[in-house]
């Protein structure tokens, strides 16, 4: 939130946050969210498999959603996916590896931690 | 979010432009529609956002193509032709009381074209419609009807559009009914039907009257529309057979029913500038309620489609904080052209500079300024524009519930357990069957779980109300692997709570589970007792019951007097239901209990 975000300022924070990752081809499909406008879903490739898969959803509140909260700032919001982060970042193929009840306790035992 | 299936060389014929696919994919990506693979013959299946429902057809993607290269510049309104036909609308069912329609002439139904409108039909149903329910529509061979003489015009205010005013007048106007039947009284040959059924029987034995007789059920008597042989359509149910539409229709009359006269309006205009698209010219219909017409419109009339447009104005100074850049007017009108819009620059008394933009009749999405700003993005190119770090700078710091969730699980790393992260969501026999526990059991993991109401999967049909049962699903899937397995997780689970406001308790849980051969009571106790001490908190353990352990092997978990959770060796009836052929002591408590005394 600040007195003035533009669309540049949050493609700026995530072309930011994600090259933290080593993820550098980020690309934004302009989408829509009852609450933000303009908004965006996030798209990065995958290393192994070269696709390009949603990794989130953002965009700057509308001001219908702001007026009654009496915020007179502009304001980005979103939501990303920590595992499809995690399958760019490490190459990882199939999250059930990862996380979730079918988890394989040898692949977390053995798996090098990055982060 | 509806995939529509589009031949990509028919989109190259309609949209007049030789591009190959991959340069026509990104052309849609920077639009906002996702590729999602081809079908076995070769189509693209394309993902939509649901606010440009304009674009579900080829007809309309071609139009937004048109207007991103530049070929199509501005505000497209098909000229429509002065109404014959009229909709009469009487004693129609209360639940279902608007109508709209419109005629379109001289069309060449070729079997792609034929597709494509079936297609665009089913997807309005799907969003637009709410699956028929709020909007649905019905397509008809126009030679097939026959209009009864339309009575004069009606007595109520005329809400006929400034384009064209030769409403239709008795003697030379045709039309038909949208009234009501009784579901036993009537018979007719439903569509892909080769039998007369009551409309009762259509939705009982038909087919495509099955899946929407959900619809009507609570209907003392159904929608119809009759013309003058007899009864045609039964909305929003199906069509009958006589007026099907076929590769040889050339005239169609397409008429929307539901329960909201602005939905269907717009649910028509879409439809109208796909057929237009195809060379098909619209013809106004006049919508008649009669003076005891259910519904808000009662004696009203309409011609339709309503194509009238809507004004939106915008600042600069508001296109270029949005967008972040300076832009020249040219470009901004440029822009909306290029997004089928058209802007007046204007200069107001205090010099703000400002644009009056026009919205086509096919925009459902436009309500309010902004909306205008993220079009002329997407026209100059959202990717084109230059990602910039925010000049904002603020000091973040951790919530104080990640900070205790992250020192728990620090400590039970330490104490050797391995972190886990379950899903949230599950189903009843994971949570209580096969840990031999009942809902309403007085015991930790029991209680209503929170239901979902239409679940995807039968495994995910509930919030879990306990986070051990995910704990031991995870040593049911690892037998094969070595032992020790300690493993814990913190998390969420949710109950039922009338108390809560919102119906709902929500809290985190710490649960884990020593596997070992040889492993009993005293080795979950000592690290319990670790982990406990290590947040300044005194642990208690008198000896309780619980159906997922053992009699006399199981204990309350009492942090600083609170009885919290439970703590024992599992039960052998859960141990063989998880295929575990070794012992496993568990415990399971409330992790806010670890924040010791306030």
């Amino acid at each position: 939130m600040a007195e003035e975000l533009s669309v540049r300022d949050l493609m700026g924070t995530f072309t930011e946050f994600y090259r933290q990752f080593g993820i550098t081809d980020l690309e934004f499909k302009p989408t829509y969210n009852p609450y933000t406008e303009p908004s965006f879903e996030l798209f990065g490739r995958h290393p192994e498999t070269d696709e390009l898969i949603e990794i989130g959803n953002s965009g700057l509140f509308r001001p219908e959603m702001l007026e009654p909260l009496g915020v007179d700032c502009d304001v980005m919001a979103w939501g990303l996916a920590l595992e499809r982060l995690h399958m760019l970042a490490t190459g990882a193929e199939d999250i059930r590896d990862v996380h979730g009840t079918l988890v394989d306790l040898e692949y977390l035992r053995t798996e090098e931690v990055t982060y | 979010m509806p995939v529509v299936e589009v031949d990509p060389d028919e989109l190259r014929e309609l949209t007049g432009r030789r591009i190959d696919d991959d340069d026509l994919l990104e052309d849609l990506f920077g639009l906002g529609i996702e590729y999602e693979g081809e079908t076995d013959d070769g189509e693209f299946k394309l993902e939509f956002e649901p606010d440009r429902l304009d674009w579900l057809s080829v007809e309309g993607l071609a139009r937004a193509l048109q207007y991103h290269y530049g070929e199509a510049r501005g505000i497209h309104v098909p000229s429509t032709n002065d109404p014959e036909w009229t909709i009469e609308v009487q004693d129609t069912p209360p639940e279902r009381p608007y109508v709209t329609g419109a005629v379109v002439r001289g069309l060449d139904l070729d079997p792609e074209t034929l597709d494509s409108l079936i297609q665009l039909q089913e997807k309005l149903h799907a969003t637009m419609g709410r699956s028929r329910s709020k909007g649905a529509i019905g397509v008809h061979d126009l030679t097939m009807l026959k209009g009864a003489p339309a009575p004069a015009a009606g007595t109520g205010d005329s809400d006929t559009p400034g384009r064209g005013d030769g409403t239709a007048r008795g003697g030379r106007g045709k039309s038909v009914t949208y009234t009501s039947m009784d579901p036993d009284d009537e018979r007719f040959v439903p569509l892909e039907g080769n039998e007369e059924m009551s409309p009762r029987e259509v939705t009982e034995r038909h087919h495509i009257g099955g899946e929407y007789a959900d619809l009507v059920a609570e209907m003392e008597r159904y929608p119809a529309i009759y013309d003058d042989i007899g009864l045609f359509s039964f909305p929003p149910v199906v069509n009958g057979r006589r007026t099907a539409v076929s590769e040889s229709s050339r005239d169609l009359l397409v008429e929307m029913t539901g329960t909201d006269q602005w939905t269907v309006d717009r649910m028509l205009n879409i439809v109208c500038y796909a057929l237009s698209a195809r060379g098909g010219r619209v013809e106004r219909v006049t919508v008649q309620y009669t003076d005891d017409a259910p519904g808000e419109h009662a004696g009203r009339r309409f011609d339709r489609p309503d194509l009238e447009t809507k004004g939106k104005r915008i600042t600069h100074d508001r296109i270029e904080s949005v967008l972040g850049r300076e832009f020249d007017r040219e470009t901004v009108l440029d822009c909306l052209e290029r997004s089928g819009l058209e802007g007046t620059h204007e200069t107001g008394e205090d010099g703000t500079d400002s644009y009056e933009v026009e919205i086509p009749p096919y925009r459902v999405d436009v309500l309010h300024p902004i909306d205008v700003v993220d079009d002329i993005g997407r026209a100059y190119g959202f990717n084109d524009l230059q990602p910039r770090y925010p000049d904002v700078s603020t000091v973040g710091g951790r919530h104080e519930r990640s900070r205790l969730e992250d020192a728990v699980r620090e400590t039970l790393v330490g104490l050797g357990f391995e972190d886990l992260l379950n899903f949230y969501m599950t189903s009843q026999q994971e949570v209580f069957e096969r840990m031999n526990l009942d809902p309403t059991d007085d015991a930790v993991g029991a209680g209503r779980p929170v239901r979902i109401k239409e679940p995807f999967s039968a495994e995910y049909t509930i919030l879990r109300p306990w986070a051990l049962p995910s704990v031991l699903q995870v040593l049911e899937n690892n037998t094969h692997r070595s032992y020790p397995q300690h493993l814990a997780e913190v998390g969420l689970v949710a109950v039922c709570d009338e108390s809560e406001n919102t119906g709902v308790a929500e809290y985190r849980t710490v649960a884990g589970a020593l596997a070992e051969p040889g492993v009993s009571y005293e080795d979950a106790r000592a690290r319990l007792q670790a982990l406990v001490r290590a947040f300044d908190s005194t642990l208690e353990t008198p000896p309780t019951d619980h159906p997922s352990f053992i009699d006399g092997r199981s204990a309350s978990v009492v942090i600083d007097g609170a009885s919290v959770g439970v703590v024992g060796e599992l039960h052998p009836a859960v141990l063989v239901e998880h295929d575990l052929e070794l012992p496993v002591v568990a415990f399971e408590f409330r992790l806010d209990a670890l924040r010791g005394p306030q």
